[in-house]
């Protein structure tokens, strides 16, 4: 499909966009100056057009502003078409600007709706489940366990560190602001799990 | 506990063939006034073939109840978190590491569902249902039989699938995360 967009350049390393034509299917991909309006006064007009197959909210925040709940009520009132990027996307000049694990899903995302007609897969955006998270809470979770299993875990530091710098990268790109544990060990392992915990049932409280 | 729902799991799978596809739509759903007119009108001859596929001996539900014990079998295994560490960013971990990962989260994954202590009743479910099938599919060939026979057995048998049902209502959407 096609890829329309009403948005600066902030995008523009992973993506160049079409200009609109008659009778083509496309993606949309926004950045609204205010959200909340655009949302309620533009979102069903433009859904209303059987050729868009999907809207894409963009932001220099996290879900665009967006709160968990009021994305759920947005797609159960106009279905899988809209999406709101969990991704934080600012501009050159902004900490949040496209880099990394982001520039990447961005890529591998526009490069998937370039190539269908259909419905776009929003988790190859936003991957349901952030793995490196999951990964991080179940290190955390065997960590915390206090069994013999936490000091062989500990033991080997060089071996899951990468795995931990990712997860705080992760967070970080889908979160506002920096994990606040620097370092995963025995001593700050349950403080990891409930600040991981938190993140993922909010992520499975949109999940359904 | 946390369930994720959306990752793959094909216990999560298989319990909602058994638990919707099967009991709901084939056994549940079904109005037993129309089991007995199946039996009887010959304008029903095709949706009677298709039902005696799967009552009878060796058919469809036989499979399921198989299914359904071999769900029990496989649940503990199915709905663990270390699954999640067969694939991902842990999958790389040396093994040593990774065992005592995949152990410590198993641990507190038992402890927290409880999940062994479910096997035993659904086992007892499955053999209570594939007891009143027998009985049904019995009843069903047998020319003796009456309709008030045939409702009763058919009723029986609803009895023990909605106990399934619940059984099965009971196991993790997903995997667990402890």
């Amino acid at each position: 499909m096609k890829i329309y967009g009403e948005i600066d350049r902030r995008l523009e390393a992973v993506v160049t966009f079409d200009q609109p034509a008659d009778g083509e299917n496309y993606l949309l991909v926004v950045h609204p100056n205010d959200v909340d309006e655009w949302v309620k006064e533009e979102l069903p007009e433009r859904l209303r057009d059987e050729h868009c197959r999907g809207v894409l909210l963009v932001k220099g925040v996290p879900a665009a502003g967006l709160s968990g709940e009021h994305i759920a009520r947005l797609k159960t009132q106009y279905g899988a078409r809209f999406h709101a990027s969990a991704c934080a996307v600012g501009t050159e000049h902004e900490s949040t600007r496209l880099s990394g694990d982001s520039e990447t899903r961005f890529r591998n995302f526009f490069e998937h709706a370039r190539a269908t007609d259909d419905l776009p897969d929003w988790s190859i955006l936003d991957p349901r489940w952030p793995e490196n998270l999951l990964a991080a809470y179940l290190l955390a979770k065997a960590l915390a366990s206090g069994a013999g299993e936490a000091d062989v875990i500990e033991g080997r530091v060089d071996d899951w560190e990468p795995v931990w710098q990712r997860a705080r990268r992760e967070h970080t790109l889908l979160r506002r602001g920096d994990f606040p544990q620097v370092r995963l060990d025995r001593r700050t392992a349950s403080e990891v799990v409930a600040q991981l915990g938190s993140h993922l049932l909010a992520v499975g409280a949109n999940e359904g | 506990m946390l369930i994720l729902k959306g990752i793959p799991c094909s216990a999560a799978r298989q319990r909602g063939i058994l638990r919707h596809s099967w009991l709901k739509n084939q056994i549940l759903g079904i109005d037993a006034g129309f089991v007995v007119q199946m039996r009887g009108r010959p304008s029903l001859r095709e949706a009677r073939e298709s039902f005696e596929r799967k009552i009878l001996p060796g058919g469809e539900f036989d499979l399921r109840l198989g299914e359904a014990r071999q769900l029990a079998r496989d649940m503990v295994d199915g709905f663990s978190p270390t699954q999640l560490a067969n694939s991902g960013p842990l999958a790389d971990l040396p093994a040593e590491v990774l065992a005592a990962v995949k152990s410590a989260v198993h641990r507190e994954y038992l402890s927290e569902t409880g999940i062994e202590q479910r096997e035993g009743p659904l086992n007892a479910a499955c053999d209570l249902l594939a007891d009143a099938l027998r009985e049904f599919s019995d009843v069903w060939v047998g020319r003796t039989s009456g309709p008030n026979m045939l409702r009763k057995s058919f009723e029986q048998l609803q009895l023990r699938a909605r106990a399934l049902h619940e059984q099965l209502e009971q196991l993790p959407e997903g995997i667990v995360l402890p």
